[in-house]
């Protein structure tokens, strides 16, 4: 099935992209993901541990299964608002 | 109501949203670019949003403080893109009968945003290079 993946701050600078499409397997799972994008792009490997995932505008389980045409999102760490 | 937005915020509309006579009381938290992080001189700042999903977390935030506090008005905006030094980066104006319930869904509004709402910032020091803040991993439930 073909998925796609959006970066955003740190991690979009890193793969030099903003948005790709991806083909899984079925059943491939968000957490699965993460690993199959730290193998595709190396230089995000060590970012992938703080990294959370929304699946279609939702912050999703590692364990939470895609599906056909989702829009998954590679969340780093959040820096909104103001100062600290 | 939410918003993002890539023009400077106008206050006066701001209020103007959070405008209604049966309300004594409205709090107001204004969030500015600072000159400094950790002891270097700050020149400008980037803030990037993931819009689509930025607006619904803000929204989220909005039905919460409203569960939890008699609000009657609320906004929250969030500015996005380069900002200046002593450029208001977001507000929160909440309208209550009183003013206890107006700040206290003030503050959660603002702790919450900056926990739950995909938003970076990258900042560009005076000595020309730039960082990705450090940020929080997101509470991913309310």
């Amino acid at each position: 099935m073909t998925i796609n993946i959006k970066f955003f701050g740190q991690l979009r600078d890193l793969v030099k992209l903003s948005e790709t499409e991806i083909e899984v397997r079925e059943e491939t799972t968000a957490g699965d993901l993460v690993g199959i994008l730290g193998e595709r792009f190396p230089n995000i490997r060590e970012h992938m541990q703080t990294v959370s995932i929304a699946v279609d505008n939702e912050y999703a389980a590692k364990k939470s299964e895609l599906y056909e045409g989702c829009e998954v999102a590679l969340i780093p760490p959040i820096s909104g608002g103001s100062g600290k | 109501m939410v918003k993002l937005v890539s023009e400077k915020i106008r206050l006066d509309d701001v209020l103007a949203q959070v405008e209604d006579p049966a309300t004594g009381g409205v709090a107001l938290f204004l969030g500015r670019v600072r000159n400094h992080a950790k002891g270097r001189a700050v020149a400008e700042m980037d803030y990037e949003a993931y819009p689509e999903m930025a607006l619904k977390k803000m929204q989220e935030i909005e039905e919460q403080a409203r569960k939890r506090w008699p609000v009657s008005k609320i906004m929250i905006v969030h500015r996005v893109g380069r900002l200046q030094l002593g450029e208001v980066s977001v507000v929160i104006a909440v309208a209550s009968s009183h003013r206890a319930e107006a700040f206290e869904a003030c503050r959660f509004a603002i702790d919450t945003l900056k926990e739950t709402v995909p938003i970076w910032k990258k900042e560009y020091f005076a000595d020309g290079e730039d960082a990705w803040v450090k940020g929080v991993v997101p509470k991913t439930v309310l």
